[in-house]
């Protein structure tokens, strides 16, 4: 498929599927590099491993500036610039590799790597001290927010730093705008999740709250099939899985009780349905919806659609408009592709 | 995607196997010279007008493509992923495949 990709992490094979159209939060995510580009650009060249790039559709609106800007404007200034710089040294990088690769549309690791040494990709350490100085000065402001979000996106390689996490919960935990930070905070883990259970039990904005339960029932989703893969991935794999998300994360996992879990996951999009329902996500684009209505879909999946469970009857046409149904290949071992060529 | 599952219809082309694919474009006759170029053969269900936002994907609750089900051959799901991991596609068929020629395939009405 040629798509326009959202990168997956690539722990050492693992794909941690970006599972998550669930927010009405910008682009900023723990899987991409790019912060604040709208447009999807893939900023990871084609992996050469034996893995399809993932199409997430997610609503990605621009992205928002800072509120109280007059007596920040400074501050805001400096954070703009640095991401701004960021963002186009970035960009520099990419174009200059793809310009590298020109017409080669499966690069080995090795030609990867050669390009890679002939040019020089940007430092994120060094953004990140200037970002980091922005902190130092004053944490408690919406800056100081909008930067760590911005390192969380950029500069945290998937794992939340604890400082950054501690600053939110003693500076920003009432604000609204930890709103649209749910989203972020579920894919990266550790002391992210704490910080999201915390907004889920006092943020006084409901949809603070609603997107919170909802990016932990995400976070929990993807643990299972993180667990799931390492049931049947290779030895030298899981070493590299071990090294990539650390001792504890890799224990957790190994241990992880799927049916607890899913019991779990089950209760928080109930939660979201009976109170958070109406919380609007995807606000002004074309996949507009509600926290209820993404976990209602979810608990369907989640009762309906799990393995061990009989696969839904489909029916409907082909692709050259004849009929036919799913249940026709009852007696055959199915793969059931949801695919595109867009 | 396309070599692989070309690889999977070709290794178990006398094996009670099947690829059914649900295809969300909205763009039927663009499609058809991929499904020309590419060979693909499998047949597919088609999501509509609509493309991603069609009855099917949004039944199964799809939202990122490519989703994966695998499915016994007594019509349960054994295997469900979002994204195309080849290695444990690879693995859960043959693990499926073999099942089905331990006990003998029994057609259910």
């Amino acid at each position: 498929m040629h798509l326009q990709i959202t990168p997956l992490i690539l722990v050492a094979g693992l794909a941690v599927g970006c599972r998550s159209a669930n927010t009405n939060a910008p682009s900023i995510d723990a899987t991409t590099k790019s912060s604040t580009t709208p447009a999807p650009k893939p900023n990871e060249p084609p992996a050469a491993q034996p893995m399809a790039p993932l199409l997430v559709r997610r609503a990605t609106p621009a992205p928002t500036a800072p509120t109280d800007v007059t007596a920040n404007s400074t501050r805001a200034d400096r954070l703009a610039a640095l991401t701004k710089e960021y963002d186009d040294a970035t960009t520099a990088y990419w174009n200059a590799f793809e310009k590298a690769l020109g017409d080669n549309e499966n690069p080995s690791r090795e030609e990867m790597q050669k390009i890679r040494a002939q040019l020089t990709e940007p430092d994120p350490k060094s953004f990140e001290t200037r970002a980091r100085q922005l902190l130092d000065e004053d944490a408690s402001d919406v800056t100081a927010l909008r930067a760590i979000q911005w390192m969380f996106a950029n500069t945290s390689r998937g794992e939340a730093n604890p400082e950054l996490v501690a600053m939110l919960e003693k500076h920003h935990l009432d604000r609204p705008e930890m709103g649209e930070m749910c989203s972020m905070l579920g894919g990266l883990g550790g002391d992210a999740r704490g910080l999201l259970e915390k907004l889920l039990a006092r943020s006084p904005h409901a949809d603070v709250r609603g997107q919170a339960c909802y990016a932990l029932a995400e976070a929990l989703k993807s643990d299972i099939e993180s667990a799931e893969f390492l049931k049947l991935a290779e030895p030298k794999e899981l070493a590299g899985m071990k090294e990539s998300m650390g001792e504890a994360k890799f224990a957790a996992l190994q241990s992880l009780d799927v049916a607890k879990t899913n019991a779990a996951i089950e209760a928080y999009y109930e939660r979201i349905v009976n109170e958070f329902g109406d919380i609007k996500v995807g606000a002004g684009t074309k996949r507009e919806t509600t926290l209820g209505k993404r976990a209602s879909a979810a608990l369907f999946e989640a009762r309906t659609l799990a393995v061990g469970k009989p696969a839904p009857e489909i029916e409907g046409v082909d692709l050259d408009k004849v009929a036919f149904k799913l249940s026709d290949y009852r007696g055959k071992v199915v793969l059931l592709d949801f695919w595109g060529n867009w | 995607m396309y070599p692989h599952e070309r690889s999977l219809v070709e290794l178990y082309k006398n094996e009670p196997f099947a690829i059914v694919g649900i295809n969300s474009d909205s763009d039927l006759d663009a499609l058809a010279i991929t499904r020309k170029k590419e060979n693909i053969t499998w047949r597919s269900f088609w999501n509509g007008a609509e493309g991603t936002s069609g009855p099917i994907s949004s039944a199964w609750n799809v939202h990122g493509w490519p989703t994966l089900y695998i499915l016994d051959a007594q019509g349960i799901i054994r295997y469900k992923s979002v994204g195309a991991n080849e290695e444990m596609i690879d693995k859960t068929l043959q693990g499926l495949i073999a099942e089905m020629k331990k006990t003998p395939a029994s057609t259910t009405k």
